[in-house]
């Protein structure tokens, strides 16, 4: 990714070169992000990790807000972190805070014209976002006594009230119950018509809703960048998963459990169908189906599923740590 | 989030950067300026307990001269300048700019709000000298309202002399009060994450400078070590780094501009800031005040000067490396 071209950084909302962020130094060195390169054009893009894995240290690199220690990012071809490169970004931190002695609607006039918007057409421009939130009614309401929903709904408004080219949310869905959760999905998938989004989250189900590529951090290092059905996909191949239906799934478990191609077999207890991993695809291929056929039973179905983005979060997560284990060791 | 929208905005943006006046007058300092001083700062009840803090002192002098009273000193700056300078200067004024200057960045950093200022067009270098330029602002208007209104009352109670001096003494010594600890109150809060460690160091400086150090002055300039024939003050130069003394070394310095000297009034006064040495002489009981110019009043003007760039300088830096973050 680092041999882009310089002429072509214009094309990328978000493109970084080894971004590389340590804090402390001495003993107390701690490198949350280990110089990653990634870069997003448009759509919607899930970056996605656990806890700790360097989600918000990257965010906040690209916004300006934390040094960068190490390599560099540009955001459509501005450096990151200047005055030009967040002229066309929105942001919304992770738990976003707010001046609470000001209204809803005097906050977003206020964000409104630090972006140099024009008084009465930052007045209107805040209106017509507090409408779209359903926030028009506590419009003149001090933001202290909004619920945690409402506060999360005015920092997206916030973050849109310039309407940025690209809207960065550090996870926008957290410490929110369930129900806000999904009308924040909702609000971030309408206005991704709009917009190109950068989303962290570490709940995957949200990203597999919103985003069409996604980027995997863990301990502060890139291990997946492609597209979300890219990397199901990539995960049921890497896995060698198959599923398997016939008029007599216990039966057949039981006949295919000692075979040698077969690594690990089990009836999944939701579609009662049979899920088998194996070692060898096209032995598997062959001699399956003549199986069934010989033993007179019917095959009903026989495919490779497509695993959730969950699957593929854990698998690769896990498999990352084992590395790093190994290399401890 | 039409495109319409979108399009209207982009073409006022364009016009914005076509002309420059429209450009100052959607300017995001000039934003944040007005919501800093009108929104957080201007607020009526802490304007009115600041006016209140400000008046307080000189106003009760006046009011206590008796009707008909032929008052010693006639002069207003003889009769209030001690208690203006040192009441009202020494005392509220440095302590109402540090409660409201300390947390001007201190709270946004602290409160998270820092994190949403920083991600708009606008550099760190503009956002601490637009909150500097507000505080300067409230300090100056809360000075020269209080000021004005005890240079317009005092002559209603008593028919003082050398009002307008009285005015310009006190207005020009307020600037250099102001600029000297606005500079400390604003240094500790781009220092300081939490606003209570940044109020604390600069009213720490105030007790210190002018409550503790005004007690333990005088012996000091008294004590002799040994056999050292220069008192403790003297002879390990403590003067370098006696607040007090260079403050009002320049109000000396003003009244020698303006008024032509030190009136006897102020004499008793400015020794207690070490400016002077007392002498008493017990046959004809008289005291004679020695002038202690360690430093000149210019010298000591420019040392506070220097402090102050320096404080805002270094929070300038350290505000700018500074990671922000929740």
């Amino acid at each position: 990714m680092s041999s882009i071209p310089i002429d072509n950084l214009e094309d990328y909302y978000i493109w970084t070169n080894k971004l590389t962020k340590v804090y402390g130094t001495g003993q107390k060195k701690v490198v949350a992000v280990g110089g990653i390169d990634f870069s997003m054009q448009s759509g919607v893009h899930g970056f996605l990790g656990p806890n700790g894995a360097g989600k918000t240290s990257t965010i906040n690199m690209l916004i300006g807000a934390i040094s960068i220690t190490e390599g560099n990012a540009f955001l459509k071809g501005k450096k990151a972190g200047t005055k030009e490169a967040r002229k066309f970004i929105g942001f919304l931190p992770q738990d976003p805070a707010f001046y609470d002695k000001i209204s809803g609607l005097e906050y977003l006039i206020y964000l409104a014209r630090l972006n140099s918007i024009p008084k009465n057409m930052a007045e209107q421009k805040a209106l017509e976002l507090l409408k779209f939130f359903d926030l028009l009614q506590d419009k003149d309401r001090k933001i202290k006594t909004y619920s945690m929903g409402m506060k999360q709904k005015i920092g997206l408004a916030a973050g849109l009230i310039h309407d940025p080219e690209l809207l960065i949310l550090d996870e926008p869905t957290s410490n929110l119950d369930p129900l806000v959760r999904k009308k924040i999905i909702d609000y971030v998938r309408k206005i991704s018509k709009n917009m190109s989004i950068f989303v962290s989250s570490h709940v995957l189900s949200e990203v597999e809703q919103m985003c069409d590529k996604v980027t995997i951090i863990n301990k502060g290092k890139i291990v997946l960048t492609d597209s979300v059905q890219n990397a199901k996909k990539w995960f049921s191949k890497s896995t060698n998963l198959y599923v398997i239906d016939t008029n007599a799934n216990d039966t057949f478990l039981s006949l295919i459990k000692g075979l040698e191609i077969i690594t690990n077999s089990w009836i999944d207890e939701k579609d009662k169908k049979i899920y088998v991993n194996t070692n060898n695809v096209e032995k598997f291929q062959k001699e399956i189906p003549k199986l069934i056929i010989e033993k007179g039973l019917i095959l009903k179905s026989f495919y490779q599923p497509e695993s959730s983005l969950q699957d593929v979060f854990l698998d690769i997560i896990n498999k990352d740590e084992g590395k790093q284990n190994d290399f401890k060791e | 989030m039409t495109s319409r929208n979108k399009e209207a905005i982009s073409l006022i943006n364009n016009d914005v950067e076509k002309s420059g006046l429209i450009r100052i007058s959607t300017s995001p300092s000039i934003m944040l300026f007005k919501k800093t001083l009108f929104k957080d700062m201007l607020k009526i009840p802490k304007l009115i307990v600041s006016f209140i803090l400000m008046i307080l002192g000189p106003l009760m002098a006046i009011l206590m001269i008796p009707s008909g009273f032929e008052l010693y000193y006639s002069s207003l700056n003889d009769y209030l300048g001690l208690i203006y300078s040192f009441y009202t200067y020494s005392i509220m004024f440095p302590i109402i700019l540090t409660v409201v200057g300390a947390p001007l960045i201190a709270e946004e950093l602290k409160s998270g709000t820092m994190l949403t200022l920083i991600s708009k067009p606008i550099s760190r270098g503009e956002i601490l000298i637009t909150k500097y330029l507000a505080l300067t602002c409230f300090g100056f208007l809360l000075n020269i309202s209080s000021l004005s209104l005890i240079t317009l009352i005092a002559p209603l109670k008593y028919a003082f002399e050398g009002v307008a001096e009285f005015f310009v003494i006190n207005l020009l010594f307020s600037l250099i009060v102001q600029l000297f600890f606005q500079s400390i109150a604003f240094g500790c809060s781009c220092f300081f994450k939490k606003t209570r460690n940044a109020i604390l160091i600069p009213l720490l400086i105030i007790i210190i400078t002018f409550f503790v150090l005004m007690t333990f002055r005088p012996l000091f300039m008294y004590m002799y070590l040994g056999d050292s024939e220069v008192p403790i003050y003297v002879q390990f130069q403590l003067y370098h780094f006696d607040l007090a003394y260079h403050l009002f070394n320049g109000y000396i310095g003003l009244l020698n501009i303006i008024s032509g000297g030190v009136s006897e009034s102020m004499l008793y006064f400015l020794y207690g800031f070490g400016l002077y040495t007392q002498e008493y002489d017990p046959y004809t009981w008289e005291i004679t005040f020695t002038r202690n110019d360690y430093y000149s009043p210019l010298g000591s003007l420019i040392l506070i000067l220097s402090i102050a760039i320096g404080l805002i300088l270094l929070g300038y830096f350290l505000f700018k490396k500074r990671d922000i973050s929740r």
